[in-house]
């Protein structure tokens, strides 16, 4: 049979449509994972920017607080609340210089077995 | 297709083309060939500079107890613009911040002139108050935020805070607002207290939010390094308090006390009078907020004359045993007289002249010597330099050179006339004998930390020189111990348990007019203890006390406020007592009048 009388068809070309689909499916998929992957930098930036900003609060928070304690505890309320007690009731005594009892260094006896002494010397009162 | 309709198609196309490629180039032009000018553009329109602030770092003592630390506060700020209800926020504003309702009002109706058409807008920054607290800052924004009122919004800050008011006040020192050192070891050490800001390029968007992913080159802030000073706070505290009890019995027209360690030649404590409560700085004087101990000079009077005798000593001109005659107390020299207080003496040997500080015995001691080596002798303790302590404002004091001395300079510089020296000199020289001959600096700081708590610099002991032998301190030592026994000038600073040795002082203050006033003072004393292993060398300074019914000497006045500080200081440090010296200051107790001066 000759080529003139060779019926005529459309033949659809499935390797190259499939190409050009795969090709704009994975530009399409590209752009689309490109955008949220975008979002999730955003998101994660603000959520960042809260973290930072509860850090600061907490680190501020602790500064008050050690700043409160140290006022607290200096010197000069320990006066004022001593000065207050004086007039109050709970009154401090100050410990009196013969009921001090300094403890001397341990003594090693070079013989493992000899007896040791247990008490100071007492000062002279 | 026919030929027109091709032709045209072509057309069509080369247009289209054209078009494209004056886009082209355009987009060539300004992506690629001016690309560095718009990407600098965009830069400057959306990008901005962040600080981050440093910490500035803290003053602790030795034990690590705070003297200087931040505390955080905020600053409220009204952007008037967006402010819908005025009165609402003004009566919060006014609650919170306990500011005057007419005057929080007067401030939000402020108006500002619009940059283009010069039209009055409500100002977007209106400050209503600095500092204020954290809890307050907390509780108006709750109520603000409850009553839906928007506008104010707060800025972060830092002050300040000495917990210790008053205390150490002149060596802590303190910050302007700036967050300055200005003062004390703020100032010395504020190179190391200060840190680096830090900071951070990044971009906002149409709302002003920053847009975190964007943020570029970023340097973090170095936080300030914290100082631990040598001073130890329990000392401190018996110093001031004896020194409240000084100011209240003697009403001096000022004091000083410092405290130290003469093996390390560590400030373990030191106070002065008047002082200043660094927490409320407004209004006070400046006599009240000068460090005298470092920058105040004084003439040191007796004191000085451990200066002479050492000369002597060490110059072998003479020996603790060997005799001066003493003139039974009036001495004439160079057309003047020189009298020795209250007694008079004979033949005192080397040793008596120090127990019992004998004018004239010190004075042919000088003359002895002779000026240049006297002179010498005086710059070889340290005075005339300043002593190096790691304080601002630390001033030398006078030692003139021998060619500007007049005739009877040899016998007044003996005896701590005619010198300018401040009471750390003077305490720093008494350490010098504690220390058998070996000039220190005095340290006052003793380890610089990072904010990681690893230290980065620590101050070894630096020592000066030796001065004199070790021997020649020992015989000073010798007679510094009789200078506190009832034949010496000082029974009063006896401390129970303990070998004191030290020297009394006490100067006439020089005339406005000329030569010296009769009934102004200065009186002092300058001792060391355990004697013969010292621990604690203190000095105990009052400037024109009103003694009452006690005699103005030093061994009367500053002699018994050292005794007081010593007693205490031993406990706190828990040194052991000598049984020895218990019997011996049970003795000396029932002589308190065999003290002279």
């Amino acid at each position: 049979m000759s080529s003139n009388r060779r019926k005529n068809a459309n033949l659809l070309p499935v390797a190259k449509i499939l190409l050009v689909a795969m090709v704009l499916l994975t530009i399409g998929g590209g752009a689309l994972y490109y955008v949220n992957a975008k979002n999730e930098v955003h998101r994660y930036g603000q959520r960042k920017k809260e973290l930072e900003r509860e850090l600061l609060a907490v680190a501020t928070k602790d500064e008050v607080v050690t700043s409160r304690i140290s006022k607290l505890c200096s010197y000069e309320a320990l006066r004022k609340r001593q000065s207050l007690e004086r007039e109050a009731f709970a009154k401090l005594v100050p410990v009196a210089d013969t009921l001090v009892v300094r403890l001397q260094d341990r003594f090693l006896s070079p013989v493992e077995s000899q007896l040791r002494h247990v008490s100071n010397p007492q000062p002279a009162r | 297709m026919a030929v027109s309709s091709r032709r045209r198609a072509m057309w069509m196309g080369g247009i289209v083309a054209s078009g494209f490629t004056v886009f082209s180039f355009r987009l060539v032009e300004l992506q690629v060939a001016k690309s560095d000018h718009y990407r600098a553009l965009a830069f400057e329109k959306h990008s901005i500079r962040q600080t981050i602030h440093a910490r500035r770092g803290g003053i602790g003592d030795i034990n690590g107890i705070p003297l200087a630390s931040n505390e955080p506060v905020k600053t409220v700020v009204v952007d008037a613009s967006v402010v819908k209800n005025a009165e609402v926020l003004a009566e919060a504003l006014s609650w919170h911040l306990e500011l005057p309702l007419a005057a929080v009002r007067e401030r939000l109706n402020k108006k500002v002139e619009s940059g283009d058409s010069g039209e009055k807008k409500p100002s977007r920054y209106i400050v209503i108050k600095h500092e204020v607290s954290e809890n307050v800052a907390e509780a108006l924004a709750a109520e603000l935020e409850k009553k839906k009122v928007r506008g104010m919004f707060f800025e972060q800050n830092a002050v300040r805070v000495y917990p210790n008011g008053s205390m150490l006040s002149h060596v802590v020192g303190y910050v302007n607002r700036e967050n300055k050192g200005m003062e004390g070891v703020e100032r010395s050490m504020d190179e190391w207290l200060k840190g680096r800001d830090g900071f951070r390029y990044t971009e906002r968007n149409r709302r002003g939010s920053e847009m975190v992913a964007f943020r570029r080159m970023e340097s973090p802030p170095r936080d300030g390094a914290t100082i631990r000073l040598t001073v130890d706070m329990a000392l401190q505290d018996i110093v001031e308090s004896e020194m409240d009890a000084a100011m209240k019995q003697f009403r001096p027209k000022m004091a000083t006390c410092i405290l130290m360690r003469p093996t390390t030649g560590e400030v373990l404590a030191m106070a002065n009078r008047p002082h200043y409560d660094l927490n409320q700085r407004d209004g006070v004087p400046v006599e009240s907020r000068k460090n005298r101990a470092i920058m105040d000079m004084i003439e040191p009077g007796s004191t000085f004359k451990i200066v002479t005798t050492a000369g002597a000593l060490e110059s072998r001109l003479v020996r603790p045993e060997s005799g001066i005659y003493c003139e039974h107390g009036r001495f004439t020299y160079g057309g003047t007289i020189l009298h020795d207080s209250h007694h008079g003496y004979g033949e005192l040997s080397v040793n008596d002249i120090i127990v019992k500080s004998s004018n004239i015995g010190v004075a042919k001691l000088g003359i002895m010597l002779g000026e240049q080596r006297l002179y010498e002798f005086i710059r070889r303790f340290g005075f005339g330099d300043r002593t190096g302590v790691q304080l601002p404002g630390e001033i030398g004091g006078i030692i003139h050179p021998p060619s500007r001395w007049s005739k009877i300079s040899i016998t007044h510089i003996p005896m701590g006339h005619e010198v300018g020296a401040t009471p750390m000199q003077v305490v720093n020289a008494m350490c010098t004998i504690a220390n058998r001959g070996k000039l220190l600096t005095p340290q006052i700081i003793s380890s610089i930390t990072d904010a990681a708590g690893k230290v980065i610099a620590s101050y070894p002991t630096a020592e000066v020189r030796q001065v004199i032998a070790p021997e020649v301190a020992e015989a000073l030592v010798s007679a510094l111990k009789e200078v506190v026994s009832k034949k010496g000038t000082a029974a009063l600073a006896h401390v129970p348990g303990f070998e004191v040795a030290g020297k009394t002082g006490t100067a006439q203050k020089i005339s406005a007019g000329g030569g010296y006033e009769h009934s102004k003072y200065v009186v002092s004393f300058a001792g060391f203890l355990p004697a013969d292993k010292p621990e604690l060398c203190c000095l105990v300074l009052l400037d024109e006390p009103i003694p009452g019914s006690t005699p103005y000497y030093g061994g009367y006045i500053a002699a018994p406020i050292f005794s007081k500080i010593a007693q205490r200081a031993v406990r706190h440090l828990n040194l052991p007592p000598n049984p020895d010296f218990l019997k011996l200051a049970g003795s000396l107790a029932k002589n308190e009048d065999g003290g002279k001066r």
